[in-house]
């Protein structure tokens, strides 16, 4: 059962029902965790042994990192003043140094399984060529289907660890909370990365039934059924045929294909938001927003702000700033100082960590090389541009350009959607050499065919039109949303106008929309 | 005061950081000023920022920053 | 409760304008030429008198005549067979059909190639959830047979058009529905017969559609898909409850049909053995006597259905050997015992 199927609506309907039944409220909680886990299983993966090791590890290491924070308090507390402060600070080091054993055995356990499962074949397959073996990848036990959401529950986890150590929050001291946290069904498919101090308190209160979620939610529901089946769906098959073929294609296809897939992946993606949000809001759980109008970004930098917010925020606050301000990165910082121009000498912490993010980054994608090539892509654009920065003001004044100038912000967004579109170009091919290919086919082999067949292949009338008035609609929204949220302007239309839009779009997605599953499948970003 | 007001101009000039209050919730200071100002304020006043400290809390306004800085010279 | 109330006149009307809505796509959409808006008219009219039921795939449907039938047994029969109808489809099919009529004799056309298939063509799902006039009928069928992706596929015509952008058709579609040929039935342009029954007229081209020489098995007992036995069992078995006569009937096919399937025998053996074991009749016209001068060429539209000149010369004989074996009259007087058509190697 994937969240873009009638098993799914009629599942949630169900839960809804029971979850809003008067003698549920204080158990709420326990019938997500109920239905989190039936989601789990019906969602192909019967294999529910990971998600509970993961639980049970991260549970007793929340309990024992803050123990030793509560010990370190009380300490600090009975002896301020008594003993001196350099004693006090040895102690303190002490338990830091315990708590980073627990934290790194439970990290070690949970990233542990996710490497082997995920990049076990990759590494193994690496290891062997450098040694001659060539079929190392194809070990048996390396094999094993990797559970749903393991790339996800398992950085949720460890930023709630790395929050209880933080004394950010306090431990959760029932397992079964903590087993909800990692499993909670709308997230566990694709995201968003939650952290536990947001969802705490909304996972584990009673929620009173509110029209107003059921509304939001329902609008929510729809648009992203909309986004999903009648922009991306449509758009798959011919996205396909061109990098199926990639061989016989110019790089003028090509790149357009890259383009084609930047758009599809966004409605995939962000109409999966859509839906698992709008769900999660009608039982009254606020998810935080992976998207915010990305295409609209200026740079790759504003980019990865817009895009997928929820892993870059997971990473910029659990591995970058850790990494920036480590004593590896102090080391750099200070060597940069003695040879490079003040300007960059300070951006060296940074750019040591951002390697570090990006490779990572990359990896989390996917167990091989073309994955490592869009990591290294994306952080050379940004460290290049980070450090060119002060001669990119420097030209604009030259040439009298605003900031503010709409078409300089015009031609910003185009520049960064063809450097995004071209970074597709790792996701997209199946290999690392597909990708290489296709890369040097567009730089080198552009040929621009103006023709119907080059510029939309398998394109038929009826797809120009569904997705022709999909996009607009969907950029018509994107604009108004950079204002204010959309779901406020409609809810202030008067009722027949309100349900026109929703009808329509129903409508559309009954009439336009894929439902031949043979052709679609489930989400892009479930397969990491 | 004085110094780390220094130290932020010299990093973002065109902000006037005595009025802001929400320097990293509304996305003044990004990761990346952060960082740079993070290990200028360790090598100014001789502290050391650790992960525990890289928090919204700490940063969002210059009383804050300077709380926070007054805590870790207390410490030591 | 006041939000209940909301809620409900909210899916009330995402419900009355959905089907509104679907009934229009389906009257601009659907191709007259489907026989279904037929098949269902007719069953209206005759609902609660059928007794006897042709079933089975489109061999079946482009096989058998029921006017023909009607006139030769004095029954009242309906055509209910579709184009690759599965085995679970077969089941709902008929017992939605008995429920409501006095169905004494079922003709259940066998289809040797629908039992090991492991791919289940939502269409020809689509096809048997049509035919079903009942709710509760509907519903089952859906429940027990089709996963629930495939749900929005089967029930809306919305979902199934394949190019809205085709005007020309839809013109011409529409126009021909609103004139006297389409409500009258007097017209060529049509190839639903009578009672459920399609049939084309024309006869094949090509020479080696029949009796060739087989070549190896692809039928085997051991083959066939587990579940799809189970429900054709199911159906000997619920007709046999409800005092229904079951005749398996293996309807005259062309020998490239037989080369894609295998051997003869294998597939005679496999049904007979069921036939003996649930008592019920089985023909077999590939075993028929008279095979070679009845069902030639000129009785083929392609390799797999019988024409039209065909189906009426099957349903007569079919009808002759049914009385005879009502009358208790040896099998022997109309098939061999082994078939000489098609040799195995």
């Amino acid at each position: 059962m994937t969240i873009n199927s009638l098993a799914f609506l009629i599942f949630f309907m169900v839960l809804t029902i029971l979850y809003y039944l008067p003698f549920v409220k204080k158990y709420q909680w326990v019938l997500l965790l109920a239905a989190s886990y039936i989601f789990y299983t019906l969602a192909g993966n019967h294999n529910l042994i990971y998600i509970i090791i993961t639980t049970i590890v991260t549970y007793i290491g929340a309990i024992l990192l803050d123990r030793k924070n509560t010990i370190q308090e009380e300490y600090v507390k009975a002896h301020k003043g008594i003993l001196p402060k350099q004693e006090i600070k040895d102690y303190k080091e002490k338990i830091k140094k315990e708590k980073h054993k627990i934290t790194f055995f439970c990290v070690f356990i949970n990233l542990g399984m996710l490497i082997v499962i995920k990049y076990g074949s990759f590494l193994m397959g690496n290891v062997g060529r450098i040694f001659g073996k060539e079929n190392l990848s194809d070990i048996s036990f390396l094999q094993i289907a990797v559970p749903l959401g393991i790339s996800y529950y398992t950085l949720i986890s460890i930023g709630y660890l790395l929050d209880v150590s933080k004394g950010k929050c306090k431990s959760e001291k029932n397992l079964f909370k903590t087993a909800l946290f990692v499993s909670y069904f709308p997230q566990i498919t694709q995201g968003p990365f939650s952290r536990f101090t947001e969802m705490a308190p909304r996972l584990f209160t009673s929620h009173k039934f509110s029209y107003e979620n059921l509304s939001y939610g329902c609008q929510r529901i729809l648009w992203g059924f909309f986004k999903k089946m009648v922009i991306a769906d449509r758009m798959k098959p011919m996205v396909d045929a061109i990098f199926e073929n990639y061989q016989e294609c110019s790089g003028f296809s090509l790149l357009l294909g890259c383009m084609y897939f930047s758009i599809q992946l966004y409605a995939d993606f962000s109409g999966y938001m859509d839906i698992v949000c709008g769900c999660s809001n009608i039982l009254g759980i606020e998810l935080a927003e992976n998207f915010k109008r990305p295409f609209f970004s200026k740079s790759l930098a504003e980019y990865w702000r817009r895009w997928h917010i929820t892993l870059c925020s997971w990473f910029r606050d659990y591995l970058f700033y850790p990494l920036s301000i480590s004593k590896a990165a102090v080391k750099f910082g200070r060597i940069g100082k003695k040879i490079l121009p003040p300007s960059i000498a300070k951006l060296v912490p940074s750019i040591f960590a951002l390697s570090i993010i990006w490779l990572s980054t990359g990896l989390w994608h996917d167990a091989s090389w073309r994955y490592v090539f869009w990591g290294i892509y994306n952080g050379v654009i940004i460290i290049a541009s980070m450090c060119l920065e002060p001669w990119f003001i420097k030209i604009e004044k030259k040439l009298n350009i605003k900031a503010e100038n709409k078409l300089f912000q015009g031609f910003q967004m185009i520049r960064t959607f063809l450097i995004i579109s071209l970074l597709k170009v790792f996701p997209i091919a199946n290999s690392t050499k597909g990708s290489l290919v296709i890369l040097y086919k567009i730089f080198f082999e552009f040929q621009m065919e103006l023709s119907r067949a080059a510029c939309f292949p398998t394109f038929k009338t009826e797809d120009f039109f569904c997705v022709g008035i999909g996009l607009l609609i969907f950029i018509y929204v994107s604009f108004k949303q950079e204002k204010a949220p959309m779901h406020e302007s409609i809810n202030r239309c008067p009722f027949v106008v309100r349900w026109a839009i929703y009808l329509v779009l129903l409508l559309m997605i009954l009439t336009f929309g894929v439902f031949d599953t043979g052709l679609t499948g489930g989400f892009e970003y479930a397969q990491y | 005061m004085e110094k780390l007001l220094e130290i932020l101009k010299g990093l973002k000039p065109e902000v006037e950081f005595e009025k802001e209050q929400k320097l990293i919730d509304d996305g003044i200071l990004d990761s990346f000023d952060l960082v740079a100002l993070v290990g200028e304020i360790n090598e100014a006043f001789d502290v050391e920022v650790e992960f525990e400290d890289m928090e919204p809390e700490n940063f969002n306004s210059v009383e804050k920053m300077y709380e926070m800085i007054e805590r870790l010279q207390n410490e030591v | 409760m006041h939000n209940i109330k909301k809620i409900a006149i909210r899916l009330v009307l995402i419900i009355v304008v959905v089907t509104v809505y679907d009934s229009i796509i389906d009257y601009l959409y659907r191709p007259y030429k489907d026989s279904v808006t037929y098949t269902m008219q007719d069953r209206k009219k005759l609902e609660g008198t059928l007794e006897t039921v042709f079933i089975g795939t489109s061999r079946v449907q482009r096989g058998i005549s029921p006017e023909i039938m009607n006139e030769e047994l004095g029954t009242v029969s309906f055509n209910m067979a579709t184009s690759l109808q599965l085995m679970d489809g077969t089941y709902h099919l008929l017992s939605s059909v008995a429920e409501e009529n006095p169905v004494e004799t079922v003709f259940l056309g066998v289809a040797p190639e629908l039992m090991l298939s492991d791919n289940d063509a939502t269409r020809s799902k689509v096809l048997v959830y049509e035919r079903m006039m009942d709710w509760k009928d509907r519903l089952s069928y859906l429940i027990d047979c089709c996963p629930m992706q495939e749900w929005p596929y089967i029930t809306l015509y919305s979902t199934q058009v394949e190019d809205y952008f085709d005007f020309d058709f839809v013109e011409k579609n529409v126009e021909f529905k609103q004139s006297e040929e389409y409500k009258t039935r007097k017209t060529g342009k049509i190839r639903y017969r009578n009672n459920g029954m399609y049939s084309l007229k024309k006869s094949t081209d090509d020479p080696q559609v029949t009796f060739l020489e087989k070549k190896e098995s692809i039928f085997q007992p051991s083959s066939v898909n587990k579940e799809k036995e189970e429900y054709f069992k199911k159906t000997i078995e619920y007709c046999k409850e409800n005092n229904i006569e079951v005749v398996l009937v293996n309807m005259p096919i062309s020998g490239n049909l037989i080369e894609e399937l295998g051997d003869v025998t294998t597939i005679h053996d496999y049904y007979s053995g069921i036939a003996e074991e649930y008592e019920i009749a089985f023909f077999d016209f590939n075993y028929y006597k008279k095979l070679e001068e009845t069902f030639d060429n000129q009785r083929f539209e392609n390799e797999k259905h019988l024409n039209y000149g065909g189906a009426k010369v099957f349903t007569k004989v079919l009808a002759e050997v049914y009385k005879s074996y009502q009358n208790g009259e040896d099998m022997n007087k109309y098939f061999m015992d082994t078939c000489p058509y098609y040799v195995a190697e």
